[in-house]
């Protein structure tokens, strides 16, 4: 595919692409939302959307099964839900429980229906149910007291089995510099606080929870220290084993970390303008396996 | 499979690496064009990491370079496609987007094709996919003679189609590093091949000649040596008035030829330095010599290790006979013709003399000393100490190694080099009880037993499982739906014994299959009907029918939700277009949808398509609409009693949603047969009407009021016969049904 240019009128926040590579969806300061249909190595702008009233940070694609459905976030604390319907775009549905900037979205896994994650500068992190009858239902969980950079849902881990409870968990990333994992209480019906990861030493800028369904769990969190650690936990209990992705740190800051779909390859973006990818080899250490750079 | 004309070809062996005479050059017509358009793109990486060695990509790459001068923050977004994913940076005036590709993703052809095939191999093993060691019972002899036949087998094939894959790719433009990865891989394999895959095939007549044959043929492909230019530089007349045969470059590259096994070149060097010539006129042993060694050169005995030892004792008889003779020849020429007698007959110092390479010298030890595999790590050892390893090539340690037993360090080079042979290769080693186990019987003891393990990925798996799965899930990350049904089959095929592990690997998976016909629908239903997975099944009907939906295949859509369990879905469709049909008082312009509520058939839809499409729960919630295109047809017949009767059916209906009612009313009761004074409705009917009224009938309904207010306001309905509110219209509805029941009375 060649570069799209001139894709917004201000600095580009996010680019994702949907669950089949088909559609891409890019948000910008410019307050806009722009969708492409990409065929090949083509791609067309289908729609522009406009409704926020600030920067729109982050975009995140639903399960399919949902539809073709966006949800983004904003600087005017909003987190807006669009829906695309016979061609034509509409924004459906307003969640609006944040006083600050929410500076993440994600869609959880689709087993657990259209629940969406949202992660504010106000210090809390929300949980959004948008059931069928059109209602929703917000949790609002206080995260970190600064403010909440990031927040990733944990694959969906029991899929078959009717017998055993599906563990419902999340990490968030924090401007205290912790790493927070928050599980699922089904007696309570709340998300309860489960493991707090401390091993940065600045603010945690982008935390990505690995999309693999294996026992064990990886969770990478990248920081404004220059770090990458990698967190992970066997059999979806017990303490969770911090490994640094390298010895030495980065360069500069790091902002993104993001997991391939299979999560054999992790990716992370930097202040040094260079985008390293990283592959766990076959005894368990983690290494380079390419680099984009500007 | 190679032929054996291939085999005895060994002049193919001198492949030119300096002449690089497998790249196509640019102007070369037709291939050049094809490469235009090729995506499979290797060499979009610009450098190596200088420390890890990992491929650097660059962003500008034929694009304007970007500007540095403005730092901006350069984010990265990995995709589920590996060859689609997004970089851009945020940087005021730099507003784009860059597309990039995973280093190392192969999406040509060609790629698809070797992975099918190694597939193909590895699932026709069967059974021989398994490496087990009977120890109880009756031990069958036979059976595990016969599973070294099947395993070496499909190693001979991988190698073969690894080589028939590179013999593809190898004229491609943009594909040169990929090449030069696969030739080491290949040259890996070979050795591999050779060491562990050959010499154990049982009840083989031929098992001698293709050791040697895999061993020849290892060496030579590895590094392409001697290269033609330097054969041409020996034969270049010397400036001193010495004859080509009189130099050593000629004795040096005569016996480097014959340390490799290339016979056939030796020979024809021989022929062309005219040495034959030359010594028939000075001297007739010297020529008699050399006459009986190539005459034995050309009878290397390759059927058995019997006749091997006949011929070396007739080089070795031969060695003597001339260092014991007078010759009319003296000097270093004399010595030249000793010293490749002494060569050819096996004597370790002029082996080692002789040899540029450990590999030289390793291959030319079985090939003259002593032929067995048994005395592989002393000939390995005098080897090294004679030249060490060169530390820049990547496939020599790797190749020791695997002389050496230790596989497991081979794999992860493979693995960088090639995934697909990486996976396939440890497999087949799997299978040939080359890797042993990590977990030690106490740690298997003390934990959870083998049988239990629910991770598709435990290192307790083994590392051939762990490197397959792991290939399995690259593959679904390629977005080529071609890869799908091989990575569901090495998934299913993985050695793993937990049926649960796969089936959840195959339940996150597969929503991702890219599916673009009715076949891989069915494919994808298939697997997930095989393995049990309804609950995926669902979501996939779901997303199906949002997809459906989307392509305004209406109907298809329902069946989808209506499949999945989504019968709420079901209904609210069957509403919306019970809706649509009545604002605009005809049925939709929808050819199955009418073709599923004619009574009287459709030719242009076959009936078992329409029975196979249509659901049970849409037969019900497709009953209204039924029975309003019957009211169609009735009105367009001018038959207005039935038209009535049906519109009383509709209306009566107790499950009709509140507004419809109004919608009825407005639509089609009132201006057909309440307006018209004169239109006959008989008393019944007025009652049953009447009485629908007072069940149904909402003033304060919203979905009513704001229905009659769009149908007022979009002109589907007339605005100055119908008042612009639901309780004068109510009222004007029961003053005109009074008026019918007068008429009926009068």
């Amino acid at each position: 595919m060649p570069t799209i240019a001139n894709a917004h009128n201000d600095l580009i926040h996010d680019a994702v692409l949907d669950y089949y590579g088909r559609r891409l969806a890019t948000c910008s300061s410019d307050k806009t939302i722009k969708i492409f249909e990409v065929e090949g190595e083509a791609h067309k702008l289908v729609e522009t959307l406009s409704g926020h009233e600030g920067p729109v940070w982050r975009i995140a694609w639903a399960h399919p099964k949902f539809g073709t459905i966006l949800a983004s976030c904003s600087y005017d604390g909003k987190v807006l839900i669009w829906k695309e319907e016979n061609g034509k775009w509409d924004q459906i549905a307003v969640h609006a429980v944040h006083s600050a900037s929410v500076n993440s979205v994600q869609w959880a896994p689709h087993e657990y229906g259209a629940l969406l994650l949202a992660a504010s500068s106000d210090g809390k992190v929300s949980v959004v149910e948008f059931k069928e009858n059109g209602t929703t239902s917000p949790i609002v969980i206080d995260a970190h007291a600064i403010g909440v950079n990031a927040a990733s849902w944990a694959p969906a881990t029991v899929q078959g089995d009717s017998n055993s409870q599906q563990l419902r968990r999340f990490v968030t990333g924090g401007a205290d510099n912790l790493v927070k994992v928050w599980k699922f209480n089904n007696d309570s019906q709340m998300y309860v606080l489960e493991n707090t990861l401390e091993g940065h030493s600045d603010w945690v800028r982008d935390v990505a929870w690995s999309p693999s369904i294996l026992l064990r769990s990886y969770i990478a969190t990248v920081s404004q220290d220059h770090t990458c650690i990698i967190w992970s936990q066997e059999n979806n209990e017990g303490s969770w084993k911090k490994t640094p992705l390298q010895a030495e740190r980065f360069p500069d800051v790091l902002w993104r970390a993001s997991w391939s779909l299979s999560g054999n390859i992790l990716a992370l973006s930097g202040g040094d303008n260079k985008v390293t990818l990283w592959k766990e080899d076959l005894e368990g250490k983690w290494e380079p396996a390419g680099e984009v750079q500007q | 499979m190679m032929t054996a004309e291939m085999f005895s070809d060994t002049q193919n062996l001198l492949m030119d690496v300096d002449a690089m005479d497998f790249v196509v050059e640019e102007s070369t017509g037709d291939a050049h064009s094809e490469d235009q358009n090729e995506t499979s793109d290797y060499d979009e990486i610009v450098d190596r990491d200088y420390k890890s060695g990992a491929p650097v990509m660059s962003l500008s790459k034929n694009d304007a370079p970007l500007s540095t001068s403005s730092k901006g923050k350069l984010k990265y977004q990995l995709g589920p496609i590996s060859s689609q994913n997004m970089a851009y940076l945020e940087a005021s005036n730099q507003y784009q987007l860059f597309p990039v590709k995973l280093a190392r993703v192969d999406t040509s052809e060609e790629y698809v094709h070797y992975v099918s095939k190694l597939f193909e191999i590895y699932r026709d093993l069967g059974y021989d996919r398994l490496y087990s060691v009977p120890t109880v019972g009756v031990v069958n002899i036979t059976a595990s003679k016969e599973h070294a036949a099947a395993v070496n087998l499909a190693a001979s094939a991988l190698v073969t189609e690894l080589d028939f894959f590179i013999e593809a790719i190898k004229s491609k433009k943009n594909a040169l590093t990929r090449f030069f990865e696969l030739e080491e891989c290949l040259t890996i394999l070979k050795c591999l091949q050779t060491i562990h895959f050959t010499l154990d095939t049982p009840e083989d007549v031929s098992v001698r000649e293709t050791f040697i044959r895999n061993l020849i043929n290892w060496i030579n492909r590895s590094d392409g040596e001697p290269n033609e230019e330097y054969i041409e530089q020996v034969f270049v007349p010397m400036t001193d008035g010495k004859k080509v045969f009189e130099s050593s470059y000629f004795w040096k590259l005569f016996n480097q030829l014959l340390l490799r096994g290339l016979f056939d070149q030796a020979i024809g060097c021989l022929d062309r330095s005219q040495v034959m010539v030359y010594l028939g006129d000075q001297c007739e042993v010297s020529s008699n010599a050399l006459q009986d060694l190539v005459a034995l050169l050309k009878q290397y005995p390759m059927d058995s290790t019997d006749s091997f030892r006949e011929w070396k004792s007739l080089v070795l008889e031969l060695a003597q006979t001339y260092s014991g003779s007078e010759t009319s020849i003296t000097g270093e020429l004399r010595d030249y013709i000793e010293d490749t007698l002494f060569l050819v007959g096996g004597h370790q110092s002029k082996i080692l003399h002789y040899s540029s390479t450990w590999y030289e010298s390793f291959c030319a030890f079985l090939l003259y000393y002593i032929p067995s595999l048994e005395l592989s790590e002393e000939y390995l050892q005098l080897s090294l100490q004679n030249r060490p390893v060169d530390v820049t090539s990547g496939w020599e340690q790797t190749c020791v190694d695997l002389i050496r037993g230790k596989i497991y360090s081979i794999l992860p080079v493979l693995e960088s080099l090639d995934t697909c042979s990486a996976a396939f290769t440890a497999a087949l080693c799997e299978a040939k009880g080359l890797l042993e186990r990590f977990v030690d019987d106490m740690e298997m003891d003390k934990e959870v037993s083998y049988e239990g393990i629910d991770d598709l990925f435990s290192y307790r798996n083994g590392m051939a499982c762990y490197m397959l799965n792991n290939f399995a899930f690259e593959l679904c990350s390629q977005g080529d739906k071609r890869l799908w049904p091989i990575a569901i089959g090495l998934i299913t095929l993985s050695p793993v014994s937990s049926t649960s592990a796969k089936k959840m690997a195959i339940a996150e998976l597969l929503p991702h299959y890219p599916f673009k016909t009715n076949d891989d629908i069915e494919w994808m239903l298939s697997i997930l009907a095989k393995w049990k997975l309804p609950q995926i099944a669902k979501a996939v009907y779901v997303t199906l029918g949002n997809k459906l939906l989307y392509e305004s295949n209406t109907i298809e859509a329902m069946a989808n939700f209506s499949k999945a369990g989504k019968f709420e879905w079901v209904k609210r469709y069957s509403w919306i277009m019970f809706e649509a049909s009545v604002m605009q008082g005809a049925p939709l312009d929808d050819v199955v949808l009418n073709a599923i509520v004619d009574d009287k058939g459709n030719s242009i839809i076959p009936d078992e398509i329409l029975t196979s499409l249509v659901t049970s729960a849409m037969k019900q919630t497709l009953s209204p609409y039924a029975v309003l295109y019957r009211f169609y047809q009735a009105q367009n017949s001018n038959n207005w009693s039935e038209a009535l009767a049906l519109l009383l059916g509709l209306i009566e209906f107790p499950y009709l949603p509140k507004c419809y009612l109004v919608m009825l009313m407005a639509r089609f009761l009132y201006p057909i047969y309440l307006e018209d004074d004169s239109r006959y409705v008989d008393e019944s009917t007025i009652l049953r009407i009447m009485e629908s009224l007072e069940n149904k009938w909402d003033n304060k309904d919203v979905k009513s009021v704001n229905i009659y207010l769009t149908m007022l306001e979009e002109g589907i309905v007339k605005q100055n016969t119908l008042p612009t509110d639901l309780t004068n219209f109510l009222q004007l509805i029961r003053q005109k049904l009074n008026f019918k029941l007068c008429q009926e009375f009068m």
